[in-house]
């Protein structure tokens, strides 16, 4: 009996240092894609630099997190050609991080902010783990795309996607655990990271309202009691805190708490039917006379309709607080402009994960998807360093 | 059955200083305080651009190049709003208008206006007016019917070039707003298309300067105060 009790003691300590397959995965393709990468930046611009590499991948909006973290925030705009622009749109969460891994570290801003990307990505990935229900080649799809997928550079550069899928997942989780205050204070730091945080409000109050339906109860009674329910009523309030943290700062620092509203007009942003606005972005190069390519418009046109067919998918499947949170996290974005749809909708941790399960369902798909996202990571890196619209 | 839920004190002590903290922040959303070009701009978008901060700084007479490597005053100081920087094809305008604001002490004469402009339409397209409005009065129009170059020539009486008032240290205040016509609709951006007037050059100079350097013929004086061209037809001032 004593043998036995300690056979099952040491199995259980060799389990503790033993470390799950979903933990490890996202760090071996990290450190794959980050070779490949850099193995395609050496070969196509004849550099070894280290630095240089992550310079040249830290272009568009990594200038700007880059400088919020080194400066913080701007005064009067002054920026574009227009000279209306300033750093007042980016969310400051991310980039304090980057400032804190600066301090502790003393590494640069761009060293430090592209290691604490990787990271977070990798803790992102694990994080999710228990939403794929044990669908390990589903998982390893996600995984694959995060870090050797095409838009990989969002995930190895100053980009605020890394933590805003990390944080999408751990509210996710806890909402799954039922662990809706938590959920709610992982909003508050969406919130102050992106404004589609705020999102994640309505979520929280989808997720209850379907928990109470799975552990058998009525829809009339989770009306009934929601006036009791102190804890949906905090986390929910929670979620805008982060914002309104950065409201309050831009008071003070600009005198304008919407000026990262207010400050979008600088990129030609206005808020508008997000439908009108689809349909434009749609027709554009065709009204040019353009049938023969894939313009820059009609590439953020299809990744809003992909988010958006997605976020369709995802209720089918009784998913109802991804799919909202899905679907209004491509439309707010689209009710200004169709611009950079394509990073927005590779943002949103759900549509990824969505996207993961539906195409890892057949093998044959799975194993043809693998080495299509290796080519195009390759195929378009160099496109990225070159600052292409097309990828932002 | 779903479970029990018994409601928490100490929730209920958090949301309520949540919702003294969003109080604040709704104070604050609701009053900002901006500059009035500020909230002309970017809150009620009444206005199409948002001024730099300049000096104004102009030496009057002196001929000012917008393109760079060409001979002239060069510094950057009199681009106040809705032009965008310095290029080889002359400052651009962007929005509803663009300013050119110069902050000198002025001569008790009127001045003259020149410059060249041109601006991205062709004969295919309708004539489009672009108004010259100095410190808020219009002193001349430019009719572009094709792509070629405009060069104006206005007289900016005294009384108008003194009504721009004066700066903090004394100056005169001559703010020359250039009126472009809107040629589309908004896009995706809810920004009105309009045509875009291409600055290359300007001189301001005071009258009796000019007619003494020949800029302008003694019966160019006596004949109007409004706009010349010589390379397309002008109107007559509106006003």
């Amino acid at each position: 009996m004593d043998e036995t009790f300690a056979r099952d003691k040491a199995a259980a300590r060799r389990w503790t240092w033993r470390i799950p397959g979903y933990v490890l995965l996202p760090f071996y393709l990290m450190l794959i894609g980050l070779a490949l990468r850099y193995a395609v930046y050496v070969r196509t611009s004849g550099h070894w630099g280290f630095n240089d590499y992550l310079r040249a991948l830290c272009v568009y909006d990594c200038n700007a997190y880059e400088r919020l973290a080194l400066n913080g925030y701007e005064g009067r705009p002054s920026g574009f050609d227009k000279g209306d622009a300033n750093n007042w749109a980016f969310f400051p969460f991310y980039s304090i991080l980057v400032w804190v891994v600066n301090r502790i570290t003393g590494l640069s801003m761009l060293v430090g902010g592209s290691i604490l990307t990787c990271l977070l990505t990798v803790w992102a990935a694990i994080l999710s783990w228990p939403l794929f229900d044990n669908k390990f080649r589903a998982y390893f799809l996600f995984c694959f795309f995060l870090f050797l997928g095409p838009f990989s550079y969002y995930f190895s550069t100053l980009y605020t996607e890394a933590l805003f899928i990390l944080l999408t997942a751990s509210g996710f989780v806890l909402l799954k655990q039922r662990d809706y205050v938590a959920a709610g204070a992982t909003g508050a730091l969406m919130s102050a990271t992106r404004s589609t945080g705020l999102l994640f409000a309505a979520a929280i109050l989808i997720a209850a309202f379907q928990n109470h339906l799975k552990d058998g109860g009525t829809i009339g009674g989770f009306f009934r009691t929601l006036w009791k329910r102190t804890d949906l009523l905090l986390a929910v309030a929670l979620v805008p805190v982060g914002i309104c943290c950065f409201a309050i700062y831009l008071w003070f620092h600009s005198g304008d708490a919407l000026a990262f509203v207010h400050i979008q007009r600088a990129w030609g942003r206005a808020f508008a039917d997000p439908f009108n606005n689809l349909y434009l972005t749609m027709k554009l190069q065709f009204d040019n006379g353009n049938y023969s390519t894939i313009s820059t418009d009609l590439a953020f046109g299809l990744a809003a309709i992909a988010g958006m067919a997605l976020s369709g998918v995802m209720a089918w499947k009784g998913k109802w607080d991804w799919a909202i949170f899905s679907l209004f996290g491509v439309l707010l974005p689209l009710s200004t402009n169709a611009y950079s749809m394509l990073r927005f909708v590779v943002g949103l941790g759900p549509v990824l994960i969505t996207a993961a399960l539906l195409l890892s369902r057949w093998k044959w798909l799975f194993y043809i998807l693998l080495p299509a996202m290796l080519i195009l990571d390759v195929l378009l890196l160099p496109t990225w360093i070159g600052r292409s619209y097309y990828l932002m | 059955m779903p479970p029990l839920y018994r409601p928490r004190a100490w929730h209920l002590i958090v949301v309520a200083f949540i919702a003294m903290f969003d109080l604040v922040v709704l104070y604050m959303v609701l009053f900002p305080q901006v500059t009035p070009e500020y909230r002309a701009y970017y809150i009620t978008r009444s206005a199409s651009c948002f001024p730099r901060i300049i000096s104004g700084f102009y030496p009057l007479g002196e001929p000012i190049s917008f393109v760079p490597d060409r001979n002239g005053y060069k510094l950057d100081t009199v681009r106040w709003c809705g032009f965008m920087p310095p290029s080889t094809t002359g400052i651009r305008s962007f929005g509803d208008y663009g300013i050119i604001r110069m902050q000198v002490p002025l001569p008790d004469d009127d001045l003259l206006l020149t410059f060249e402009s041109w601006a991205n339409t062709d004969s295919s397209k309708p004539e489009r007016d672009v108004d010259v409005v100095v410190n808020g009065e219009n002193v001349g129009t430019l009719a572009f019917t094709s792509a070629a170059r405009i060069n104006g020539k206005m007289i900016i009486p005294q009384t108008i070039a003194r009504l721009g008032g004066k700066d903090s240290r004394g100056n005169d205040i001559l703010e020359i707003k250039f009126v472009v016509p809107r040629t589309g609709p908004p896009g995706t951006n809810s920004e009105p298309i309009t045509l875009q007037l291409r600055l290359e050059s300007m001189r301001v100079t005071p009258l009796k300067q000019a007619v003494d350097a020949g800029v302008l013929e003694a019966e160019d004086t006596a004949k109007s105060q409004g706009a010349d061209s010589s390379s397309a037809p002008a109107k007559k001032p509106k006003a």
